[in-house]
């Protein structure tokens, strides 16, 4: 018996303290080329971003633009232009590799066309591959421009809520109306309480239903800035929407504007599925959501959208 | 079509067999008292015989008044009878153990596996599954069928079963046939199984028979002991994990008897000293206990009284106070979840051809957190108290009935008819919240984030064994079914059919189709089996889970009856499952039915080998399985086919067994599997932040949604057993050493992103951790 008690002994303090974590290797991944661009009839230019993926193994400090592309742009599939390479100056940020604050150098693609409602619009981007011996990047994206919607504030209230602390809430509700299409259509509605985007409150089903992703929420009413949800509720009707808005400066406001965006359906999959991606990124506990991508063989996303807008001046 | 059936079924073997003379009875332990379940009665000479239920009973009609009969069980001495008697006899026959039959540990079915008409099933006896070698020397139920050919382990150490292809909700799991709703303990670690209390395993993966049904991919039986009939006998047993306690013997002599296990975890309490002194005063500590209870009263040979009680809790919980001036916090949390089943049962034997058992059943699986905390400060002479309380809560709770009915006409026929009904009870989840503050009006408030519904399960069955000739035997019948639930009423008609050909003596060809439909849903998001996972009912908004098996396969006996070897290959088709729609998790406050994906299809074929041996000093199996295991979400993934989450290509497991001597045994047991299906991140990508267009951030490529394989399982367990008798009492010392050669297995990967000084980049390193190296395990046990 103490021979089994020396044996059980030995391997309990040799088991202790075992290295429990090992490197492994990735697949091996071949970079692909991403494609970024969004266009609305309100722009007088076309922007694509270019960059290329990045394995996650490999040393990454940037947005590894490609700047020896060929990118074309075709309405319908007629040709419209090629797009020339140009850059702006992005944030004021420290480079190790000279000690020195910079611009972060923000490359892009652009041509000074203006889009038109209802039209397809196609992009098509080449360039050489960034690894030796691989074929070249080649994608190619296409979105419609949706129309313009108008959209029309028929109500407005405001009311004061006295809370038990003496402390004074002032509360506005906006009714907005718009006439949906019969097709599918996606939206994206803000609301602007002088120069400020507002953060407002709903009930309406449509809006709640967008919720369906952020289980957090509270089921009875939708909260932010920025509602993206679909017709499917209330397809070919025409829409009412009721909305509060939290005042908290309550005699500072000069004006109400509120805006939609009827948005491409690539514009409503890819900002939903961004939302949950980082929603869920490093939460071991939830499956992880791949970011969606219009763009094939490759990766990123082409999206347009239509807005349309009313304002209220306030202090009529 | 339906009447001629019956005719065929009921009317006909009456005709055949006027002459006929029915032995009916029990087969019994004879040292216990114990029913065999599974022993053989047969007459070699007429060629027929027949196997005891599941309550010991058989019943064999004989076409003559003379017979010779023999009562067989592997592990017992074989005994013959000679009856010769022109009236129907009850007969019934006590079996002995065999010392000799002992020695090695067998894996038993009722009859030769090629004679059998069931296939995808295999029986455990309780002797095997305790020569396994355990982690932390914990025998486990749930973790020994794991080994088997089809049957596949979730993640590392944890005890869930993932039968061909299937998910974990899709076991139906009976405890003297009481669903358990939640089977694990210690976030699933260990199942709630003790094995100490139990007699008998049986798992079914496929052709299933018509009198099962509610689940898609296995019915797995587990019939505890009913307790010695002849005298009183205890064993008990120290671990490193638990300590178990297990009391038997007859309150009647004969007629009456009870069992009590019990076993309870003890970490907490040994470490409680330590933790007292490192917290200042709090406490923190996790346990688990389980108790099985079952009392039995033979009122005649023809009625018999068994009353089940399973009741088991995990608790983790922790608690304290922080005290500065003028300031105290006090606070505590607790997590804890568990069942509740029971079971009244009565068997009744109307003729010597009819025998029934009524069931009335109650289950309950329940979790709860429970979070307060209470702030006191004292400023000058007043007092302010602020008191937070939060509580989640949800449980799934059923009451049910069923009769089932054995009608054994003649040796030609089995057959089995009865019906149940289940009253659902499901509460998804509800938080309470309560808030003091003072001078404040208290709050107090329920949130029941999905509303408790009812619903109604009801179905029916009948099947019949048909020896059609010596070498065709099939099993027909069917299942059907109905679930009412607000106002939607699914119904559900399940065909069943298995058959079996003999092309030798020694070799047999079988096929089986089943048709299941499954009305629960489990909701889980995790990768870790939470007790936190979710019950619900299948709804207006979520229909009712459905498959179609189909399988074939050969069964041999070799090497004069030592050797088994069963080679089968399955398709499965599931429909309308759900998964949690991306980013999902139910402790939120929306309604479930808005977070599921519904509609899903899944696909899982694959290919198994199992060989056997049952008898002589070296014992054990080798099981090999070759499958696939798809899904598909018209959301999920985006409409792609992808791989279940536990879709494992390759998957092998040997077990052995050597008995040295009397004093001294060793097992062992080697697994291999393909590494688990995860969504991995492989790459980094730029994307416009949500919401404004043209901010630019790093988004991370995951390939597809299951597309990464982590590194291949590999563990070899060891374990050897020194067993001594003293003074009538049986002592056995076992040490055992998991994952032996301390093979680094994948639990998680993650990434460990460096900032590089000299470059300004950043690099990740995909890390993989394990969590069980080589763990040595030693404990003592001894029955009296």
């Amino acid at each position: 018996m103490k021979n089994i008690i020396f044996v059980f002994v030995f391997f309990l303090i040799s088991s202790c303290g075992l290295e429990m974590v090992i490197d492994v290797e990735l697949p091996e991944y071949d970079k692909q080329m991403v494609l970024l661009s969004q266009i609305n009839p309100d722009s007088n230019n076309v922007r694509v971003y270019l960059s290329h993926s990045i394995s996650l193994e490999e040393p990454n400090s940037n947005f590894n633009y490609i700047n020896n592309a060929e990118v074309k742009l075709f309405s319908d599939d007629i040709f419209i232009d090629s797009l020339q390479l140009d850059f702006e100056l992005g944030e004021y940020l420290y480079n190790s590799n000279t000690g020195n604050y910079e611009y972060d150098t923000i490359y892009f693609y652009q041509s000074n066309v203006s889009v038109i409602e209802g039209n397809s619009y196609r992009l098509e981007a080449t360039a050489p591959n960034i690894d030796d011996g691989l074929e070249p990047f080649s994608v190619t994206s296409t979105v419609k421009v949706p129309s313009s919607i108008d959209i029309t504030i028929v109500d407005f209230q405001d009311s004061i809520v006295n809370h038990s602390d003496g402390w004074e809430e002032k509360i506005r509700n906006v009714t907005i109306e718009f006439d949906d299409l019969e097709s599918d259509n996606y939206y994206q509605l803000f609301v602007f309480d002088g120069p400020y985007e507002s953060y407002y409150e709903s009930s309406d089903p449509s809006l709640i239903a967008s919720l369906s992703f952020d289980p957090f929420m509270d089921e009875t009413s939708y909260s932010g800035y920025d509602a993206l949800f679909s017709d499917v509720l209330f397809n070919g009707e025409t829409k009412q929407i009721e909305l509060s808005l939290y005042v908290w400066e309550k005699d500072a406001l000069s004006s109400l504007k509120v805006e939609l965006r009827n948005v491409s359906e690539s514009y409503y999959y890819y900002y939903r599925s961004v939302s949950l991606h980082q929603m869920n990124e490093g939460n071991p506990f939830a499956e992880p959501v791949q970011v969606y991508s219009n763009v094939e063989n490759g990766l990123g996303v082409f999206t347009a959208y239509n807005k349309s807008y009313q304002v209220l001046n306030l202090n009529n | 079509m339906f009447t001629r059936f019956l005719l065929l079924v009921f009317i006909f073997p009456f005709l055949v067999f006027s002459q006929e003379v029915t032995l009916s009875g029990y087969v019994y332990d004879k040292s216990t008292g114990e029913h065999i379940i599974g022993a053989n009665v047969i007459d070699p000479n007429l060629n027929i015989g027949t196997a005891t239920n599941t309550y010991g009973f058989y019943s064999l009609t004989i076409p003559s008044n003379f017979a010779q009969i023999q009562v067989s069980f592997i592990g017992y001495k074989p005994i013959e009878k000679e009856i010769n008697s022109n009236k129907n006899i009850e007969l019934n026959f006590e079996l002995e153990t065999s010392a000799e039959l002992l020695q090695s540990v067998e894996v038993t079915a009722t009859e030769n596996i090629q004679k059998q008409v069931q296939m995808s099933a295999i029986d455990i006896p309780i002797k095997q599954i305790q020569a396994i070698p355990a982690l932390l020397g914990e025998v486990d139920v749930l973790k020994a069928l794991q080994l088997l050919p089809g049957v596949q382990s979730g993640n590392e150490g944890t005890s869930g079963l993932y039968v061909r292809g299937g998910g974990p909700d899709q076991n139906l799991i009976l405890l003297d046939g009481v669903p358990v709703y939640n089977a694990s303990h210690l976030f699933g670690f260990f199942s709630v199984f003790n094995a100490d209390a139990i007699k008998n395993v049986k798992l079914t993966k496929g052709g299933y028979p018509a009198r099962f049904g509610g689940r898609l991919s296995s019915i797995l039986e587990i019939d505890l002991k009913e307790g010695n009939l002849k005298e009183f006998k205890g064993q008990a047993s120290i671990g490193l994990i638990a300590s178990k306690l297990t009391l038997e013997g007859p309150i009647k002599k004969g007629k009456t008897s009870y069992i009590i296990s019990a076993r309870r975890t003890y970490i907490d309490v040994l470490a409680q000293p330590i933790i007292l002194a490192a917290s200042n005063g709090g406490t923190a500590g996790y346990y688990f206990s389980d108790i099985n209870t079952k009392i039995n009263h033979k009122f005649s040979n023809k009625d018999r009284l068994y009353l089940s009680l399973y009741t088991g809790n995990d608790r983790f919980y922790f608690r304290g106070k922080e005290t500065f001036d003028n300031f105290e916090d006090r606070y505590r949390f607790s997590l804890g979840w568990g069942n509740i089943t029971s079971s009244l049962r009565w068997n009744h034997q109307y003729n010597p051809k009819l025998f029934s058992n009524l069931t009335t059943t109650f289950t309950r699986y329940r979790f709860y957190v429970d979070i307060e905390e209470e702030f006191t400060e004292t400023i000058g002479n007043d007092t302010y108290n602020e008191r937070f309380l939060l509580e989640y809560y949800s449980n799934i709770k059923d009451w049910g009935s069923k009769i089932d009915f054995d009608f054994i006409p003649n040796p030609n026929h089995y057959i089995r008819f009865g019906g149940s009904y289940t009253y659902h009870t499901f509460k998804p989840g509800a938080i309470h919240f309560q808030e003091e503050l003072t001078n404040e009006t208290p709050l107090d408030t329920t949130i029941v984030n999905s509303e408790e519904l009812n619903a109604h399960e009801t179905y029916f069955y009948i099947e019949d064994e048909i020896n059609i000739s010596n070498r065709l035997k099939i099993n027909i019948g069917s299942h059907i079914s109905g679930f009412w639930v607000k106002d939607s009423f699914y119904p559900s008609i399940q065909p069943r059919v298995s058959s079996r050909f003999l092309l030798t003596d020694q070799l047999s060809l079988k096929a089986s189709y089943a048709a299941m439909t499954q009305y629960l849903h489990l909701l889980t998001n995790s990768n870790i089996g939470l007790p936190t996972d979710l019950w619900v009912p299948a709804t207006d908004k979520v229909p009712p889970q459905r498959s179609q098996q189909v399988s074939v396969g050969i069964a041999q006996t070799l090497a004069k009856n030592k050797l088994e070897l069963t080679l089968e290959g399955y398709y499965k088709k599931m429909d309308n499952l759900i998964e949690f729609v991306d980013g999902a998790t139910f402790l939120g406050l929306s309604d479930w039915q808005d977070l599921v994906e519904t509609g899903g299809e899944g696909w899982a074929y694959g290919l198994e080998f199992f060989l056997q041996k049952k008898v002589g000093k070296l014992s054990g199996w080798i099981g090999y399985t070759l499958a696939w295991s798809n899904r598909k979400f018209a959301e999920i993934n985006f409409g792609e086919e992808y791989p279940y989450k536990y879709d494992r290509r390759h998957d092998l497991s040997i077990v052995a067994s050597y008995e040295f001597n009397h004093k001294v045994d060793v097992s062992a047991t080697w697994v291999y599997g393909t590494g688990n299906a995860i969504t991995m991140p492989i790459a980094t990508f730029p994307g416009f932040e949500y919401y404004k267009g043209h901010n630019l951030t790093d988004f991370q490529y995951y390939g597809g949604k299951n597309s990464y394989r982590m590194n291949p399982y590999h563990r070899l367990d060891v374990s050897i057993n020194f067993k001594k008798n003293k003074k009538r009492v049986d002592q056995v010392w076992s040490v055992g050493l998991y994952n032996a050669y301390n093979r680094k297995n994948p639990f998680f990967i993650y990434f460990a992103r460096e900032y590089q000084d000299n470059t300004g980049a950043y690099t990740n390193q995909a890390r993989q951790v394990s969590i069980f190296p080589v763990i040595p395990s030693i404990s003592y046990s001894f029955k009296f």
